[in-house]
């Protein structure tokens, strides 16, 4: 398997007038060919922030400070304008929160696509543009004929498969999936997320599903990762996420989820409340909120660490934790 | 964020809002002050005020004085100066802003004129905003036909011929400074302003605090006064000042035309100088101090009062803000 | 029914009949209504003290809209709601409207927007009293202290005077809950309460609640459009489709043993957090419409993957089929009363 996206150490910071907000800082993961990694975190634990650094569609007072973002081996962050606007859309697609808002209402949804594609493969005819989106309708589970309807025709589900539709016309080799189904229904949820790992398996692609709800990442990751606070605390493969975490506050997330399978578990509650970004501590940014919090854990910054092969934790006492874990459950 | 934080229960309710009122100013003061057409406009206005309030009686008391001045008058109204040849004469050692063509003190009748100009804008500006507030709010929260009477009215008053109406009505009543200010306060109270205000209302009407004040089994009056009205005041506040501006024109150009019962305006100043025949061909570039610093006062209070409006529309709207 | 249990302590607290709320669809406030949205049609049901039913659907399933037919911030169209035996349809006294609105209150979705920005907490919090005239100042100071420290807001004095935008917001929706309970209020619809948190926050208001509605013995309407929220909040659960209640039944034995096509559709479209669970999902056709004059025949029918030529003639009853378990659907014929 080939890396498409390698992510080494990144970090992006928002300068404001109270301070620095490191919204990412020290990120590193890789998505291999074909693979989707599910990235959960909870509101301002800067999961978006990463999504937009690998895009390079950063905010007036956003900036990378360090850091590589590798894609298929080439370094995006010292890429210039130009050059990233042939890697958006054809080699990374996103497909962004409250996508369905994105389409524009006076012009016909099919036409909005053809020119997504027309603006980055020049040599492409319309009317090869346009066999191409009734292909992509197809794909996505849409009649071919709605390409020439209005968005205000479409339901809610339906503008999200021709955004999805859209984000694939270049064949990107990477999709960026942003919460794409937080504003839909529970059962267009279920249709979208299948029909979007249903592409992702046939195309071959490779996609980060980003996503506050760990079970919609159940749903569609191989691997996950856990952000917290600007960092991640925990990377592996998702059956081990879910069923051995290592870090306390992937343990307090996947015990304080409610689900409607199984045996009815007393939910547990993870105390506090997230932190800020500003101005970000020196220790360890889970302490304040953590059981096993030790002095250690308030004087530095636990490093990442691969504690056994392809799992990665944050976190100076994941061992016994494990342990702990693994007698319960 | 928040400066200091208030704590402890009630020492007193009284108290207790006077420190809240005061920690939102200086939080709001914040905001305003980083806009810089706002400040500007804050100091060209507190310098009028200084002029007008405080300059202008000490003067008129003391170097200003008839008995001090001997043959030299300076009264705005009916000065004239015996010592003078021709009038108007320009500017001098003893007239900064030379006289008019009746020989009175051009500077005098300018800073006298200075407080009149305030209290015409704002006592304008406040019967608008009183009466647009109070309309804009009910017809927003009751809608349906009251909603409808008060926007086609205000459709009407929108189209109504102003000027036109005000000097046929100056010829069937004097129409003093007061009863312009109530005037102009009517008109643009039943107009535009209830319009934007309504919109306004409309947005806070249905947010769910409303409705969880009803669940409460809060009346239609308390939650027009308790918070609909709360939330449209800031805006109301704003138009305020976009109010004082457009009052001050009005009575400007009134004067111009010679239809208003006043003693003396800036307005009036340019009429006297205009019929007496020194603004018209080659006469304006000679006779410029008849028209330059009234003309140039109206501009400039008229002015700042809508750019502190633009300073005051950073705190109003957050959007604004540069963050 | 339990009919021993139900004749101890549980008293019906809440009873509706047959609530109606239909809303005419006009062109301009002039013209008169030519058709109606049936947001709300025919619902029955009770409930007892202590309980918690929770409304689920998909939105625009009028789940909201019966929360706030039942708290009168809509007239209702027809049907009749009794409250502690005492009819409040229509609260025609000046009496019975505080009577009802010092003893109903409401949990909204977004704690920002349900509180006034305005206003500080104390101000916030005590204005139900407010508005009731209850207590005097140091009476109702010393309330809200009370009610802020049992939310978890503490030290409560030091939150006394803040606007809602210097709180988090699961600070925000705590605040939204102890204004909601100052008066010691009998019954309580929460719309969506937890939906606008952070996974973290929400178990932590979740659990809140349940220990409050457990301690004051409060009859509750949880709507939502979660149904693992729903399994740890309610007691019984009703599932709503275009304004009918189409299941009803205890909470478990409706996720457990979903009867009616939509909502086994409905369940089984909820993502398990576990990658290693696989789902078979009930595929159904089409998305949920609007019910616009609907004719008198089962909603789902266009929909539903069971659907029979009866259910496109005539609108299914509920049918019991045991321990409180009812379906409006004619696969269950034999098997109800």
């Amino acid at each position: 398997m080939s890396a498409v996206l390698e992510v080494k150490d990144l970090k992006m910071y928002y300068s404001t007038k109270q301070g620095m907000v490191k919204a990412a800082d020290g990120i590193s993961f890789t998505v291999n060919q074909g693979e989707s990694m599910g990235l959960v975190g909870e509101s301002g634990c800067g999961k978006t922030s990463v999504s937009m650094s690998i895009m390079r569609l950063l905010a007036e007072n956003a900036k990378i400070v360090g850091g590589q973002i590798l894609f298929k081996g080439q370094d995006i962050v010292k890429l210039k304008e130009e050059e990233m606007n042939k890697i958006r859309w054809a080699g990374i697609a996103m497909i962004f929160q409250a996508a369905m808002n994105s389409l524009n209402p006076v012009y016909r949804v099919g036409d909005q696509i053809i020119e997504a594609i027309l603006a980055h493969e020049p040599d492409v005819t319309f009317e090869e543009a346009r066999e191409r989106v009734a292909e992509l309708y197809k794909l996505v589970g849409l009649d071919p004929k709605r390409m020439d309807n209005y968005p205000h025709e479409y339901s809610g589900g339906m503008k999200q498969r021709a955004v999805i539709a859209m984000s694939l016309a270049c064949n990107p080799d990477l999709i960026i999936a942003d919460e794409p189904t937080t504003a839909l229904d529970v059962i267009v949820q279920d249709m979208i997320l299948k029909e979007l790992s249903k592409i992702q398996k046939k195309l071959n692609m490779s996609m980060i599903y980003i996503s506050h709800d760990i079970a919609v990442i159940a749903e569609v990751a191989e691997k996950i990762a856990i952000m917290y606070s600007g960092k991640i605390v925990e990377l592996s493969d998702a059956v081990t996420i879910f069923k051995k975490p290592a870090h306390p506050y992937t343990v307090g997330l996947m015990s304080s989820f409610p689900s409607i399978h199984g045996e009815k578990k007393k939910l547990v509650t993870i105390p506090g409340e997230p932190p800020n970004l500003l101005n970000a501590p020196d220790h360890c940014r889970f302490a304040p909120r953590c059981p096993f919090a030790t002095k250690e854990c308030w004087e530095k910054t636990p490093p990442y660490e691969e504690i056994e092969p392809n799992h990665y934790v944050a976190c100076f006492h994941p061992q016994n934790l494990r342990k702990q874990v693994s007698i319960n459950g | 964020m928040a400066t200091k934080e208030i704590e402890g229960a009630l020492e007193s309710p009284l108290t207790i809002k006077m420190k809240l009122a005061w920690r939102s100013f200086k939080e709001n003061w914040k905001i305003f002050s980083e806009s810089k057409i706002g400040v500007l406009g804050l100091w060209i206005v507190i310098i009028f005020a200084i002029a007008g309030f405080i300059v202008y009686p000490i003067l008129a008391a003391t170097v200003w004085k008839p008995t001090l001045s001997g043959m030299v008058s300076y009264d705005p109204v009916t000065g004239y100066d015996f010592t003078q040849m021709l009038n108007p004469a320009p500017p001098s050692l003893h007239h900064l802003l030379g006289t008019d063509p009746l020989g009175r003190d051009v500077l005098a009748q300018l800073l006298y004129s200075t407080p009149r100009e305030f209290a015409l804008g704002i006592l304008a500006a406040l019967i608008t905003v009183f009466i647009g507030t109070i309309i804009g709010t009910v017809s927003a929260y009751y809608g349906g036909a009251v909603d409808t009477f008060f926007m086609r009215l205000a459709d009407l008053v929108l189209l109504f011929p102003f000027i036109p109406f005000l000097i046929v009505l100056s010829g069937m009543i004097q129409i003093d400074l007061f009863r312009l200010a109530l005037i102009i306060g009517l008109i643009s109270g039943f107009g535009g302003i209830t319009i934007v205000l309504r919109s306004q209302a409309m947005i806070v009407k249905v947010k769910p605090f409303i409705e969880s004040a009803k669940v409460s089994g809060a009346s239609n009056p308390y939650l027009i006064v308790n918070h609909i009205i709360p939330n449209v005041m800031p805006l109301s506040f704003l138009y305020m000042m976009f109010n004082v501006t457009g009052a001050i024109f009005s009575e400007a150009v009134l004067s111009f035309f010679g239809l208003l019962n006043i003693k003396m305006s800036w307005g009036l100043m340019i009429y006297t100088a205009d019929t007496a025949g020194y603004i018209v061909g080659s006469n304006i570039g000679h006779y410029w101090w008849l028209w330059l610093p009234p003309g140039a006062a109206i501009t400039l209070l008229c002015g700042a009062f809508y750019f502190i409006g633009r300073g005051l529309d950073e705190v109003v709207n957050p959007r604004l803000r540069r963050r | 029914m339990d009919e021993a249990k139900s004749a101890v302590a549980q008293e019906t607290v809440l009873k509706v009949e047959h609530l109606k709320k239909f809303f005419p669809l006009r062109k301009s406030p002039f013209s008169r209504a030519k058709s109606f949205l049936h947001a709300v049609d025919d619902l029955n049901f009770e409930i007892k003290r202590g309980e918690v039913l929770g409304l689920v659907g998909e939105s625009g399933c009028g789940k909201t809209t019966t929360g706030k037919t039942l708290l009168r911030l809509y007239e209702p169209t027809d049907g009749k709601i009794t409250f502690l035996g005492k009819d409040v349809t229509h609260l025609k006294s000046a009496q019975d409207r505080k009577w009802f609105h010092s003893k109903s209150q409401m949990i909204f979705q977004d704690p920002f927007e349900s509180l006034n920005p305005r206003k500080t907490i104390f101000d916030i919090v005590s204005e139900p009293m407010n508005i009731q005239n209850e207590g005097s100042l140091k009476q109702r100071e010393e309330r809200v202290m009370e009610i802020l420290k049992r939310v978890g807001i503490s030290p409560p004095d030091a939150f006394l005077w803040r606007y809602p935008h210097e709180l988090s917001g699961g600070q925000r929706q705590r605040v939204a809950i102890a204004r909601a309970l100052v008066m010691n209020p009998q019954f309580v619809v929460a719309d969506e309460p937890t939906s606008m948190l952070d996974v973290s926050i929400r178990t932590q208001v979740m659990t809140l609640m349940m220990d409050l509605i457990a301690d004051m013995h409060m009859t509750f309407i949880y709507i939502t459009h979660d149904l693992a929220v729903a399994r740890y909040m309610t007691d019984h659960i009703a599932v709503m489709y275009l304004g009918r209640m189409v299941e009803y039944g205890e909470t478990e034995d409706v996720i457990q043993n979903p009867l009616h096509p939509y909502t086994k559709a409905l369940i089984s479209a909820v993502p398990i957090p576990d990658p290693e669970f696989k789902r078979k999902s009930l595929q159904i056709k089409g998305g949920i419409g609007k019910a616009i004059d609907p004719p008198k025949i089962c909603r789902f029918y266009e929909r539903c993957p069971f659907a029979t030529e009866r259910c496109g003639k005539e609108e299914p009853p509920l049918y019991d089929v045991g321990n409180g378990h009812k379906v409006a659907c004619f696969l269950y014929e034999k098997d109800g009363k």
